[in-house]
C-alpha cells in the first residue's frame, strides 16, 4: 500500500463519530497485514471459493496495536429498531448456535461505526447496524426490543461473508472487463488482459457490525417495580437489563477467527469444543448511562435505583456502583465492576436487572397482561422425504453403521439425518422475550398448550407489540450446529453432509402485532385472539387441495405445492388490569 | 467433411455440451437438469473417497460434486451431471451461492 493511502485508511478507522468508514478498507493491503481483513473471491466464483468468505467470517476491523484476529473492544450506543434470530441459520461449523439479531440505529456519535456498505444498495434499513450474539450465548432476559437502548462493548467486524462487489470495477488496462479481484483481469478469466492488469474501481459492501459483543445494556421504559426484577407493572421507571460474557461463540473465537493461507484447510481444522475466547471480561469495567424519564414537577428527590443480580449460579457476582447524574437529561450512571475480583476469584459471565425511576411519579400506567394459551401448528413446514435419509453412525468410528452392530466400547451411535422434527419459536411483548415450550417434536399440525404470561406497565403513547421469531427447523440447524465441517463430513459423509448443511430452516412466517391505547386490544377488559401468522413457506397442493405441502414433491404426481405461508396462529388473550 | 462433422457430434459430451457461461447466465433455468459441460480441472479437492473440483471454461467456472476421486488440476474433461442449489449460512442475509454440478460420469475431452 503506498504511503498515502495508509493514512488514509488509518484517519478513517481513527474517526469513530465521523462519516462511514469505507467498506473497501475490509480488503485493503492494510486490512489484510497479519492475517487480519477480509478475502474477496472473483467475480464470478465457484461453490469452493466460498470458503475464502469465511476465512475468517469476521475481521477486526481496527486492530490497532494487536495482532489479528485480536482487537480492543468497542462501545456503541444506539436504539434497537428490530430485534430477531437469523432464520434461515447460520454456517454450522463456525457456529454452535443460530445468531440472534439485533439491528441498531447508532446514536449520531457512533455513526463512524457504520460501514458504506451498511447504507449502500446492499446495506440495512436506515444504515442501521447489527449486534449478533449466538442465542445459545444470549440469555432471553437481556434481549431487547423495538425502541430500546442498548449500549453494546464487543468485537467491532467486517461481516467478511458478504463481500457484495456493487458495482464492479474494471481491469486497469482492459476496462470493458468487469472485475472483482486481480484475478479477474489476468488468464484464463480474462484471455485478452494484459499481464500484470488490477482489477480497479470496485465498491466493496461489508457491513460493519458489533458481533459478538461481549457486554450489552439494554435499556426500556415502562412501568416497573422496584421490588422485583420479574413484575413489569408498576410506575414509570426505566428497567436495564445487562448481560456480560467472554463467549461469543464462533465469532468470538481464536481458532475461528484465524485465517488461513488456504481456504480449503478449513475443511481439516478442529475448532469445536471452542476454548479461546478473544473478548476479556475482566480487561475493565461495563460501564453505561441510564436515560430516566422526565423528572416529575416539583420532585426534588433523586431517583431512586436498584439493582438485581441475574448472574447464573455458582459464578461471581460483580459489584454494580450507581451514580445519579442531574441535568436537563437525567441519568444514572452505572459501572459494573467486573474487573476487580469477587472474593478472590473474576467475575465471567455477569447478568444484571436495573431498575430507576423517580418517587413518586405520578403518571398514568396502564396494566396489561398477556396471555399466551397455545400456538397451532397449521403446517409443520417438514418435506415428505428427508434431505437426508436416516443413518446411524459411531461417534468415534464413524465409518460403522452402528443400526447393523454395536460400537466399540465408550462410542455412542448416533443418529444422522432422517426426519427433523422441532420448531424454535421466540415471541416478545414489548421487549420481553420468551421462548415458546414444548416444540421441539414438532412434526406434524397440532396444537401445543402455552402457559406464558406477561405483565407489563404500557405508557401513554406506547403501543403493545407482540412480535415473533423461529423457524421450522431442518437438516442444517437441527443437527450440525457446533460440528466443523471436518467432524460433518466425517460423520456423514460427503453428499449426505453437504446435502444436509445445504437444507436450511424454514420459514413459519411473520407476527407483527401493534395494538395502540387506551385499550390496546383488550376491549377495555379482556379480548382472546387466533392471528395468523403472515407469509412464509408451506402451502398445499395444486389439485388436491386438502394436503399441506413444504415442496412439490410432497404432493401427489403432476402437482405442485401452492404456497399460502401462514404455517401457525398464535392463540393468546390480552387483559387490561387495574395498577396495583 | 460432412461425414466428419457428424462424427464429431456423435461424440460424447461433445455434440450435447452445454456452456458453462450459459449455466452461469440463468443457474435456475437448468436446475434439476441434466447436463454435459466442458472444462478445464482446477482446485481438484479430495473429500474422502469423494471430491470436489472446479471446472473452468473461459472466464467462468463452475464447481462439481463428484463420488469419484478427484481428475488432476489441468485436466481438459466433459462431465456430465444435474445443476444442484446450493445454500450454505445465512441466506436470509442475501447470500448467494453458485449453482453447483453433480457429477454422474466424466470423460476426457479434446
Amino acid at each position: 500500500m503506498r504511503p498515502t493511502l495508509f493514512f488514509v485508511a488509518l484517519a478513517a478507522l481513527s474517526t469513530p463519530a465521523g462519516a462511514f468508514i469505507d467498506s473497501n478498507l475490509a480488503v485493503s493491503p492494510g486490512a489484510q497485514a497479519s492475517g487480519g481483513g477480509c478475502y474477496a473471491t472473483p467475480l464470478v466464483p465457484g461453490l469452493l471459493d466460498m470458503l475464502t468468505l469465511v476465512d475468517p467470517e469476521w475481521a477486526a476491523i481496527d486492530v490497532g496495536s494487536h495482532l489479528p484476529p485480536f482487537s480492543d473492544p468497542i462501545t456503541l450506543h444506539g436504539t434497537v429498531a428490530l430485534a430477531k434470530i437469523n432464520e434461515g441459520g447460520d454456517l454450522p461449523a463456525d457456529h454452535e448456535s443460530d445468531d440472534q439479531n439485533t439491528f441498531i440505529t447508532l446514536d449520531a456519535a457512533d455513526q463512524g461505526f457504520v460501514a458504506t456498505g451498511n447504507v449502500g444498495p446492499h446495506g440495512e434499513d436506515g444504515g442501521q447496524l447489527e449486534v449478533e450474539w449466538e442465542i445459545g450465548k444470549y440469555p432471553l432476559f437481556a434481549w431487547a426490543g423495538r425502541g430500546d437502548r442498548l449500549t453494546g462493548v464487543g468485537r467491532w467486524i467486517w461481516d467478511c461473508g458478504h463481500p457484495d462487489p456493487d458495482p464492479p470495477g474494471s481491469c486497469s488496462v482492459t476496462m470493458t472487463q468487469p472485475c472483482a479481484i486481480d484475478a479477474d483481469c489476468a488468464s484464463p478469466t480474462c484471455s485478452g488482459c494484459t499481464s500484470g492488469e488490477t482489477c480497479v474501481g470496485v465498491t466493496w459492501n461489508y457491513h460493519s457490525e458489533l458481533h459478538p459483543p461481549q457486554a450489552v445494556a439494554v435499556t426500556r421504559t415502562g412501568g416497573y417495580k422496584h421490588f422485583a426484577h420479574d413484575v413489569r407493572a408498576g410506575h414509570r421507571s426505566t428497567r436495564t437489563d445487562v448481560w456480560i460474557s467472554p463467549d461469543g461463540g464462533g465469532a468470538g473465537d481464536t481458532c475461528e477467527l484465524t485465517h488461513q493461507a488456504n481456504p480449503f484447510s478449513l475443511l481439516g481444522i478442529e475448532c469445536h469444543p471452542l476454548s479461546h475466547p478473544v473478548a476479556n471480561v475482566n480487561a475493565s469495567d461495563f460501564t453505561f448511562d441510564i436515560p430516566l424519564p422526565p423528572r416529575p414537577p416539583k420532585n426534588p428527590r433523586p431517583p431512586r435505583v436498584r439493582a438485581f443480580d441475574r448472574t447464573p449460579n455458582g459464578l461471581p457476582r460483580a459489584k454494580v456502583l450507581t451514580t445519579f447524574v442531574d441535568g436537563p437529561a437525567p441519568t444514572v450512571h452505572v459501572v459494573v465492576k467486573t474487573s476487580a475480583p469477587v472474593h478472590g476469584q473474576l467475575p465471567s459471565k455477569v447478568g444484571k436487572t436495573i431498575i430507576a425511576g423517580w418517587r413518586p411519579d405520578p403518571t398514568p400506567v396502564t396494566h396489561l397482561r398477556v396471555a399466551v394459551t397455545a400456538i397451532e401448528i397449521v403446517n409443520a413446514l417438514k418435506p415428505v422425504t428427508p434431505a437426508v435419509a436416516l443413518m446411524q453412525r459411531c461417534s468415534v468410528t464413524t465409518s460403522q453403521d452402528c443400526s447393523m452392530s454395536a460400537c466399540p466400547t465408550g462410542e455412542s451411535c448416533l443418529t444422522l439425518g432422517g426426519p427433523i422434527p422441532g420448531w424454535t419459536v421466540f415471541l416478545e411483548v414489548n421487549g420481553d422475550w420468551r421462548a415458546l415450550p414444548d416444540l421441539g417434536t414438532v412434526s406434524a399440525p397440532v396444537t401445543v398448550p402455552q402457559n406464558l404470561t406477561y405483565d407489563l406497565g404500557v405508557l401513554t403513547g406506547d403501543t403493545l407489540h407482540l412480535h415473533a421469531t423461529g423457524h421450522s427447523l431442518d437438516c442444517r440447524e437441527g443437527q450440525l450446529y457446533g460440528l466443523s465441517f471436518q467432524r460433518a463430513l466425517s460423520l456423514y459423509g460427503f453428499f449426505p453432509g453437504a446435502t444436509c448443511l445445504n437444507t436450511e430452516s424454514h420459514n413459519i412466517g411473520t407476527f407483527d402485532v401493534d395494538l395502540a391505547g387506551p385499550d390496546y386490544g383488550s376491549g377495555g377488559t379482556s379480548a382472546s385472539f387466533v392471528t395468523p401468522s403472515v407469509g412464509g413457506n408451506g402451502g398445499h397442493c395444486s389439485a388436491t387441495t386438502s394436503q399441506l405441502c413444504l415442496v412439490d414433491a410432497d404432493c401427489p404426481s403432476g402437482e405442485s405445492c401452492v404456497g399460502t405461508g401462514g404455517a401457525y396462529k398464535l392463540h393468546y388473550t390480552i387483559t387490561k388490569l387495574p395498577l396495583r | 467433411m460432412r461425414a466428419l462433422f457428424i462424427a464429431l457430434l456423435m461424440l460424447p459430451g461433445v455434440a450435447s455440451a452445454t456452456g458453462i457461461a450459459d449455466i452461469i447466465a440463468s443457474p435456475d433455468t437448468y436446475v434439476g437438469k441434466s447436463v454435459t459441460v466442458v472444462g478445464t480441472v482446477e482446485n481438484a479437492l479430495p473429500i474422502g473417497p469423494e471430491s470436489m473440483f472446479d471446472l473452468r471454461d473461459g472466464r467462468v467456472k463452475l464447481t462439481v460434486m463428484s463420488h469419484a476421486s478427484p481428475p488432476a488440476a489441468g485436466t481438459r474433461l466433459s462431465v456430465t451431471g444435474t445443476i444442484r442449489e446450493a445454500h450454505v449460512g445465512d441466506t436470509g442475509e442475501n447470500r448467494d451461492f453458485p449453482h453447483v454440478l453433480v457429477e454422474s460420469s466424466r470423460s476426457p475431452a479434446p
